[in-house]
């Protein structure tokens, strides 16, 4: 996709539209529509494209990365990455859904060069099967009083604390499927993993994030 | 019931996914253990604390500044050359030629370079094989590596500089006393070692 001929095309950008939910209200496009226009080469599409999706990508990545300047920057290589992939993108997946695995690729590659992913290394099925079974309770040890409750700064604080003990992929998973909503079988496409990974992953996770925030 | 089995049950149940038939199947396991219940319902509040805290969509700082960044960024890729890209086996074997060549090509550097220093010396100790100033291109077998000695008479030291090389690793390094800003690897050879 040549983007010189694509701004010739559509030298004119429109009205970027907020969040639609990745399909489009009845002004506005769909995302098929616009991958469609994108692959004649109109980046106004492209852009209208970003925009829409661009809050989705930035929260995954600084979720997953704890870093602003970084999480822009790998937000950027996300979209030029996905624009010079558009070409190839056929409809099987929803945009989305592939969106989301070129910034799994972006994230992993960063954190691969970062040697960050120690702990991604971590076998699902050795470390958390030994340290919590699979009908074990992670039941509070105790009750908090209301007066006690903690506000919600803090939960949240307590909650990103929570989310970073987490190794990389249990914090993927949790996130891809709690916090964007996808599917088992979108998260195993996303993470490219089997649909049995994707189920262990968010068991252990959801188990830990309960031990972890045991008092919230 | 096998643990993955069981693993995959819970975690749907827990989202509220289970068909009738697999609900009957994992109701011994919940008979068995009661307590399962308590947990659900302490993870549907705790989800819903997630969803409060941690927002699905955040806008990136400076959003138009984002577009317009990602449009030179787009625009700079489209005007670089494309590179073909090989498959399947060929992609492979290019990236295992690749890492075989790596070593190889650093050995050889090095050793064209050694080399070149034993000669210079042995010809005339007192004149340096490079101009200081100018530095001095060492033969490489791979076109895209490309080195320079650079030699300090006032340090008496040499440097040579490879690039197009990965940077040379932290043990590397601290073996060869060179150092590293990122994108380049650098080794220093003190001449009076040879």
């Amino acid at each position: 996709m040549n983007f010189l001929r694509a701004t010739a095309s559509n030298p004119v950008k429109g009205p970027v539209p907020g969040d639609a939910g990745g399909e489009g209200g009845p002004e506005e496009s769909s995302d098929a529509e616009l991958v469609d226009r994108c692959k004649e080469g109109d980046y106004g599409a492209f852009d209208t494209l970003v925009t829409r999706h661009r809050g989705r990508v930035y929260a995954m990545i600084q979720n997953m990365v704890k870093n602003e300047a970084d999480s822009w920057d790998l937000a950027q290589e996300v979209f030029v990455k996905v624009w010079k992939a558009l070409p190839r993108f056929e409809a099987r997946a929803q945009f989305s859904t592939w969106m989301y695995r070129i910034t799994h690729n972006v994230v992993y590659d960063w954190m691969r060069k970062r040697k960050m992913d120690v702990a991604g290394d971590l076998d699902d099925n050795l470390l958390d099967r030994e340290s919590i079974a699979a009908g074990a309770q992670a039941a509070p040890a105790r009750v908090s009083r209301p007066d006690e409750a903690l506000s919600n700064e803090e939960v949240r604080a307590n909650i990103e604390n929570a989310l970073e003990k987490l190794s990389p992929e249990h914090r993927e998973a949790i996130l891809l499927r709690e916090v964007q909503g996808l599917e088992y079988k979108e998260i195993a496409d996303v993470m490219d993993c089997s649909l049995g990974t994707v189920m262990s992953r968010l068991f252990y996770a959801r188990k830990k994030l309960q031990t972890l925030l045991i008092n919230i | 019931m096998k643990n993955d089995r069981k693993e995959e049950l819970l975690t749907r149940w827990m989202d509220d996914g289970l068909s009738d038939e697999e609900m009957k199947e994992l109701e011994p396991v919940l008979s068995g253990s009661p307590e399962l219940h308590e947990e659900r319902a302490r993870f549907l509040l705790l989800r819903e604390k997630l969803r409060d805290s941690v927002p699905r969509k955040v806008d990136p700082p400076f959003p138009d500044y984002f577009n317009s960044h990602l449009e030179k960024l787009v625009k700079a890729a489209d005007a670089a050359p494309m590179v073909q890209e090989t498959p399947g086996v060929f992609a492979s074997f290019n990236r295992l030629w690749l890492l075989w060549m790596a070593p190889a090509v650093t050995a050889a550097v090095v050793f064209a370079f050694l080399l070149g220093m034993k000669s210079a010396q042995s010809d005339n100790a007192a004149s340096s094989l490079v101009d200081s100033a100018a530095g001095s291109e060492v033969y490489s077998p791979l076109a895209n590596v490309s080195t320079e000695v650079i030699v300090d008479r006032d340090s008496d030291s040499t440097l040579l500089v490879v690039e197009g090389l990965a940077p040379l690793s932290d043990s590397d390094l601290a073996a060869g006393g060179g150092f590293s800003d990122g994108d380049h690897g650098y080794y220093v050879n003190i001449r009076g070692a040879y």
